[in-house]
């Protein structure tokens, strides 16, 4: 029986070794087809390395002694050798990254005059997906004004890369068309990754205050997107948008409420102090913490007896926010919050203890520093 | 009638060219994975050119992180473990060192270090942990908080870090282990690129050993001297890098190493947390997320990046690398056998049609078959029964094809991601990808498949590894430097 096995099994070892010799012959190839690319890339980019480490003396030199852009543009042209225009972009890329102002506007001179938005402007037309981001990205870093119609178009693009790395080029750029475009974006339909998108808006705080204010005095938009609008009026640190913050701050929907809670602490309109005071005793307590926490950044001192009756909410959360605001309104606040470490439930006295404990190491950590 | 020779020689045949089969099979869909790796390598490196990570940075919507470093008997390596926490490059984010009962200096040395001060906390409880029994926050920084605890085991000091932390992200990394500067800009990233959808985000695990740390940082990366440390480092980029890149182009990933992971810290409470009578909780965990999001129908996803870097130290002593492969074997038995009714189960969609298979069949009941495989090609050949022609085969696809799929994890390495810098070191790791599948293979198979003993005898208990202080790290006339 084992003969008869042995027989169809020896055939099935002739074939399977040839597959085999096959396979591993071709696994190989690849293995040192890999090795022999990375060998030939390393040296490559050594070369590029070099290069580029030639050029940016030049670009650093220009951007602090040559004030006129035609000067700075006819320099690098005749200084750099036409073969290494490649990472002359890239140096020039890297510099526009860190530089503003004056600076900013020669180097943006040189990207149009030296042929690169042009480029970069076709890969955004014509390229495939990547190549398309990669330059929108690129035109954004160059603050290319010429490219906005066409950035502009490429946010209908199906492939997510595109379509942020277009709004990125459009915030850095920072013209009206371009800000009205990314405000339209963040408005539309569609929905695509939204705390970056957010990063966006704050390249040009000054620029989309106005437009996400006028957004939420609308109103009109899905409670998801007003959400991310009040969130973003926040960070943006938008003064101004105080008063329709507060609005929000009465809204029927509890996520609306607390997010208005925070932006109105971020914002810094001390004015929301009697407001934030009366959402104390909010049926959400997220709003309540929200709440408590903004009433302690904008050190709205007339809020110590609403704070301390807060420190025996339900929610841990809450007593938190309560006692780490308390700490922020001076000496009263402090006063007040000392008073509780006899407080008759376990909880707010553990808080209590905790946050003054906490403050009481940090102020350890400072040299000279102590509290009477 | 069959006679009984015949008998043996029909088992021994049968179980000769299943054995083959097991081979063929474990290391094609290597080979298969290898190729998802590298295009989704490729496009990771080409994403990387698009994301300015000075604007993650500045931005104030970038979400809260909070990083768990769970410690038992850490004392040789938590200090520096911790610095380099505190040095991360990310605009808001808390360091939580949690002291699992250690029985060495570990308090001793972080309250010296740090200038802790022992602090009331309130701590609620949503996922259960052991009794805390002092909470520490730093004069020196003011984002250091230090927990220590009853001894409860490397699940449970992970629960009591995050029933303390406040981040929006949990970030869990090893006591052992150094993470790159800009490492938590780069793993939150998929947070903040889809919000709605990432639940938990792996990192890349490289070894330290050999490497130059200064200040907290890997500054010189180098392969280390010596076979143990060597054939780890072949096996962490065949098995942990090209595996997982692979598995995650799927939404397939079974393990985000406890070294180096992130999770969304709603989704992680949501699950529960992690579960504390397992030795293999990080694979354990996301394989209940898998479950839980799948039964759910919840749209979701577990990554793998290649680029976020946590440097660990791997064992450099043959006992303890057996014990190490022992406890990661006994928590792989533990999470699969936990969650066997994914497998095959078409509701769970790739988890349970791929990857639980795959790590059923090849990953745990492979060393056993692989062991028998061994013993019965011996059989065959004293016996007579296949010729010397299908031993050749035999060891072809049991030992050269595993070195060839050891190879494209070094050029995985070495052509899409470039940690190492030297081509030397890339001619190095050739030599122990040989090497690797010479003996360490063997060898680690029978430790695994031991496994098995001890995993019907042994309660769960953090693996115990005599830790070496890093090569260029603040002196300490007491500990041996790695290098």
């Amino acid at each position: 029986m084992a003969a008869t096995l042995a027989l169809p099994a020896a055939h099935l070892v002739e074939v399977l070794s040839l597959s085999i010799v096959v396979l591993f012959v071709l696994l190989i190839g690849v293995f040192a087809s890999l090795l022999i690319m990375r060998l030939v890339l390393s040296r490559r980019e050594a070369r590029f390395e070099a290069i580029k480490e030639s050029i940016r003396p030049l670009i650093r030199d220009l951007l602090t002694s040559e004030p006129d852009p035609r000067n700075a543009e006819w320099k690098v042209e005749h200084l750099v050798p036409a073969a290494d225009y490649h990472e002359l972009e890239q140096v020039l890329l890297e510099n526009a990254r860190m530089v503003k102002g004056p600076e900013s506007d020669v180097l943006t001179y040189i990207f149009e005059k030296m042929g690169y938005v042009d480029e970069d402007i076709r890969n955004v037309r014509y390229g495939r997906d990547f190549k398309k981001a990669e330059s929108a990205f690129h035109l954004g870093v160059m603050r290319s004004t010429r490219s906005v119609p066409f950035l502009l178009r490429i946010l209908s693009e199906p492939d997510e890369r595109v379509v942020f790395s277009a709004l990125n080029a459009l915030a850095h750029i920072g013209t009206p068309e371009a800000v009205d475009g990314v405000m339209d974006f963040i408005t539309g339909e569609r929905r695509i990754q939204s705390s970056r998108v957010g990063e966006v808006v704050l390249e040009q705080k000054k620029a989309f205050a106005p437009l996400i204010r006028g957004q939420l005095v609308e109103g009109t938009l899905p409670p998801e997107r007003l959400g991310f609008l009040i969130d973003l009026s926040g960070a943006i640190r938008d003064v101004q948008a105080g008063p329709v913050l507060l609005g929000y701050l009465a809204s029927p929907d509890d996520a609306l409420r607390s997010r208005a809670a925070r932006s109105l602490g971020l914002s810094g309109d001390v004015g929301s102090c009697e407001a934030l005071m009366a959402s104390l005793v909010d049926h959400s307590a997220d709003v309540r913490a929200e709440s408590a926490e903004s009433l302690g950044q904008l050190s709205c001192t007339d809020a110590i007896d609403g704070l301390t009756r807060a420190l025996s909410d339900p929610q841990l959360r809450v007593k938190m926010s309560a006692a780490v605001a308390l700490t922020k309104l001076g000496d009263e606040g402090h006063l007040a919050l000392t008073r509780r470490l006899a407080a008759t439930e376990e909880q707010e006295r553990g808080v209590v203890a905790e946050v003054l404990g906490a403050e009481d190491v940090r102020m350890k950590g400072m040299p000279g520093v102590s509290r009477a | 009638m069959m006679k009984a020779n015949d008998y043996w020689g029909v088992v021994i045949i049968t179980i000769n060219f299943l054995v083959f089969g097991y081979f063929v099979a474990i290391n094609t869909t290597y080979l298969a994975l290898f190729i998802a790796a590298f295009v989704s390598a490729g496009r990771y490196v080409a994403r990387k050119r698009l994301v300015d990570l000075d604007e993650l940075f500045r931005s104030p919507l970038t979400p809260k992180v909070s990083v768990i470093i769970p410690a038992y008997n850490e004392e040789t390596g938590i200090v520096e473990s911790v610095r380099a926490a505190l040095m991360l490059k990310y605009p808001r984010f808390e360091v939580i060192a949690v002291n699992d009962g250690s029985t060495d200096s570990t308090i001793a040395e972080l309250v010296r270090a740090y200038d802790l001060r022992q602090v009331t906390k309130v701590v609620e409880r949503p996922v259960p942990c052991a009794d805390i029994v002092g909470v520490y926050i730093s004069t020196v920084y003011d984002n250091l908080i230090f927990i220590d605890k009853e001894h409860g085991g490397k699940a449970d000091t992970l629960n009591a870090g995050i029933n303390v932390s406040t981040g929006d992200i949990i970030v869990t990394v090893d006591a052992d282990s150094l993470i790159e500067p800009d490492a938590l800009l780069k793993i939150a990233r998929p947070f903040l690129e889809k919000p709605e959808e990432t639940v938990a985000v792996g990192g890349v695990v490289r070894v330290v050993n050999g490497c130059t740390v200064t200040a907290g940082n890997v500054t010189d990366v180098r392969l280390p001297h010596g076979f143990w440390a060597n054939v780890q480092i072949v096996e962490y980029l065949r098995a942990f890098l090209g595996a997982r890149m692979g598995w995650s182009t799927m939404n397939a990933l079974l393990v985000v190493p406890g070294a180096f992971g992130a999770f969304d810290r709603d989704a992680l409470l949501e699950v529960g947390g992690y579960r504390r009578d397992t030795v293999g909780e990080d694979m354990e965990l996301i394989m209940r997320m898998h479950q839980y999001f799948r039964k759910t129908g919840r749209k979701y996803h577990i990554w793998f990046i290649p680029d976020p870097v946590c440097w660990t130290q791997v064992p450099v002593k043959i006992k303890q690398v057996a014990s190490q492969r022992d406890r990661w074997q006994r928590g792989m038995i533990e999470s699969l056998r936990a969650h066997e009714t994914m497998l095959f189960n078409p509701v769970y969609g790739t988890v349970g049609m791929l990857s639980m298979p795959f790590y059923f069949f090849f990953e745990m009941l492979g060393p056993v078959v692989e062991l028998l495989g061994y013993a019965v090609i011996v059989l065959a050949q004293a016996f007579g029964f296949l010729g010397l022609k299908f031993l050749w085969l035999f060891l072809s696809v049991a030992v050269l094809y595993g070195i060839i799929v050891s190879l494209l994890g070094i050029a995985l390495e070495g052509v899409a991601l470039q940690h190492f810098p030297r081509v030397r070191s890339l001619a190095k790791m050739t030599f122990y990808a040989v090497l690797e599948n010479l003996g360490y293979r063997q060898v680690n198979t029978w430790w695994r498949t031991k496994a098995y003993v001890t995993y019907y005898t042994r309660k769960t208990k953090w693996g115990d590894m005599e830790r070496q202080a890093y090569s260029g790290a603040s002196p300490s006339p007491d500990k041996e430097p790695i290098a």
